[in-house]
């Protein structure tokens, strides 16, 4: 075996900054894809597959979570007992929270409509966590639970 | 050491004993059944403390080999046939996550026709499934590399799943004389197992199976290939070290009256045995015939096969399996790219034979061994591909 340390414990964005934006070569990844780090999804962005954007409209939502339940993706924010918005960072656009919500408080636009400019803001998904850093991390610890 | 009269499925059950694995999942199926019913004896009996799952398929059983090897145990299986298809894409899921488990694969033609008797079609049909295979001659092999097959797969620089397949019916219910370890002994030789990355280490906790695209699924892959070229290495060495032990050596390649040989026939399991019957026979004839059986399939030995060969001008391949629409078997497809690879001269002439338990008669093979002889004066110039006691009318 190789020496533990030596070794890429997620193989994405991790391996990336450890190893200077590179992609590591076999000899380093570890035995049979085994993921030695627990909770290491949490880095691995899947906002970048979206295709089209869930939008969340405050004065419309009515907190019965629905969407919080079927999100496939852990990607709807909630903090302290209360829907805040959505993830874009793991937010895959699936639009399962449009289709569940019973006031249409969430509704669904293509990524092509929205301008470069605030694109490049929000995604690949860091707008809300720089805006509530401490609040996601909040909401994730309890949507975990 | 004990001198038992025992069938292979027997041995098999009795190594099992003496490994004492954590877990043993399997499903009966001819020709077996003796392994998993003997096996599951001893556990009822209180003989091992094994947790033997007695499962309702083999796709099942593999799945939990799968888990349980993942979870931090040793852990046995075995089957034949529809078994080993059914367990199909569960083979690759045992080796693409490098999880060392043991099978005792008893070759049996798969369906269909339905049959129930002797070929290679099983295991030949998973040798690109990432397993170890090691073929076995005789009943007194198959005991040996069944208990050299848990040190091979557990090997840190390999750490990959072993099948052990041996003939159905010739080998595994005939009554051979087998010499057969004591418990200490085969415990000292297989030693304690350590898994490397255990699911029930709480303190270091893992995840296997994640999804891994274009971007990193290749590097697993050659990472793969790489344990699997290791294991070539970790087999001999554990063959020599069981020599040690046991006064049976084992290499990679066995050979048979090589030495100064012109023309020699190469096959796999009871059928070399066969073989050198008739090598003996053409030697008393002035016609000087050896017999190879490359022990190790997977990984292929091609080194070492070439070094068996030695001055050889041709060579005879039986296959117990067809490739069907290949033109050529699968070991005469491996020792002819072998063959190739390192420029060598000698002409190869391939023969399936005995599909579905079809008797290869001696009168067969010596008829092909002097064609072999034939071909090497060149006073005939036999097919590249054929059958063997097939009727071709």
């Amino acid at each position: 075996m190789k020496e533990q340390d030596e070794m890429c414990h997620i193989y994405e964005a991790d391996c990336r900054q450890e190893y200077g934006g590179e992609k590591v070569g076999w000899r380093k990844l570890p035995m049979g894809a085994v993921i030695t780090e627990p909770g290491s999804a949490q880095r691995y962005t899947t906002g970048n597959w979206r295709a089209e954007r869930a939008v969340w409209l405050e004065d419309k939502c009515i907190q019965c979570f629905f969407c919080w339940v079927h999100c496939p993706d852990n990607a709807i924010i909630a903090v302290d007992g209360q829907v805040r918005g959505i993830d874009y960072f793991f937010c895959k656009g699936c639009g399962i929270c449009d289709q569940v919500c019973p006031v249409d408080a969430i509704y669904m636009i293509p990524e092509s409509d929205i301008e470069a400019t605030e694109r490049t803001e929000v995604a690949p998904g860091d707008s809300i966590r720089s805006l509530e850093p401490d609040g996601v991390d909040a909401a994730r610890k309890e949507g975990g639970q | 050491m004990r001198v038992v009269a025992e069938t292979a499925n027997g041995a098999v059950a009795e190594a099992m004993r003496q490994i004492e694995p954590h877990v043993v999942a399997a499903y009966p199926i001819t020709p077996q059944t003796e392994v998993v019913e003997e096996f599951a004896g001893y556990v009822s009996d209180g003989r091992v403390r094994t947790r033997f799952v007695p499962v309702e398929s083999e796709h099942s059983a593999m799945s939990i080999c799968v888990g349980a090897s993942a979870a931090g145990a040793r852990v046995i299986t075995a089957t034949s046939s529809q078994g080993l298809a059914y367990m199909w894409e569960m083979l690759y899921i045992a080796s693409g996550n490098r999880l060392p488990i043991v099978m005792a694969l008893v070759n049996r033609a798969l369906s269909a026709p339905i049959n129930i008797h002797c070929d290679h079609s099983d295991s030949m049909g998973a040798r690109d499934s990432g397993w170890i295979q090691i073929y076995c001659r005789d009943a007194q092999e198959v005991y040996d590399t069944f208990i050299q097959a848990l040190p091979i797969a557990e090997h840190e620089d390999v750490r990959l799943p072993v099948m052990v397949c041996y003939d159905g019916f010739i080998v595994s219910h005939s009554l051979a004389r087998i010499e057969m370890m004591t418990d200490e002994r085969v415990r000292d030789f297989i030693g304690s197992y350590k898994a490397i990355y255990p699911l029930l280490d709480r303190d270091h906790p893992v995840i296997y199976g994640p999804l891994v695209l274009y971007d990193y699924y290749m590097e697993f892959k050659r990472q793969q290939a790489e344990a699997m070229n290791r294991a070539l290495e970790v087999v001999f060495e554990i063959g020599k070290r069981f020599g040690k032990i046991s006064g049976r050596s084992y290499g990679l390649v066995s050979s048979y009256r090589m030495e100064d040989a012109d023309i020699a026939l190469a096959a796999l399991s009871s059928t070399a045995r066969t073989a050198e019957v008739i090598a003996d026979e053409l030697r008393d004839q002035g016609i000087r015939a050896g017999v190879i059986s490359p022990r190790l399939f997977r990984p292929f030995p091609a080194k070492a096969l070439l070094q068996a060969l030695g001055g050889i001008k041709v060579l005879g391949v039986l296959d117990r399996a067809d490739s069907i629409g290949a033109g050529m078997a699968p070991l005469a497809a491996d020792i002819g790219a072998a063959l190739q690879s390192a420029g060598s001269n000698i002409r190869l002439y391939n023969r399936v034979y005995g599909l579905g338990g079809r008797d290869l008669t001696l009168s067969d093979l010596k008829s092909f061994f002097l064609s072999l002889e034939r071909a090497g004066q060149g006073k005939e110039m036999p097919a590249h591909f054929g059958y063997l006691g097939v009727r071709e009318d």
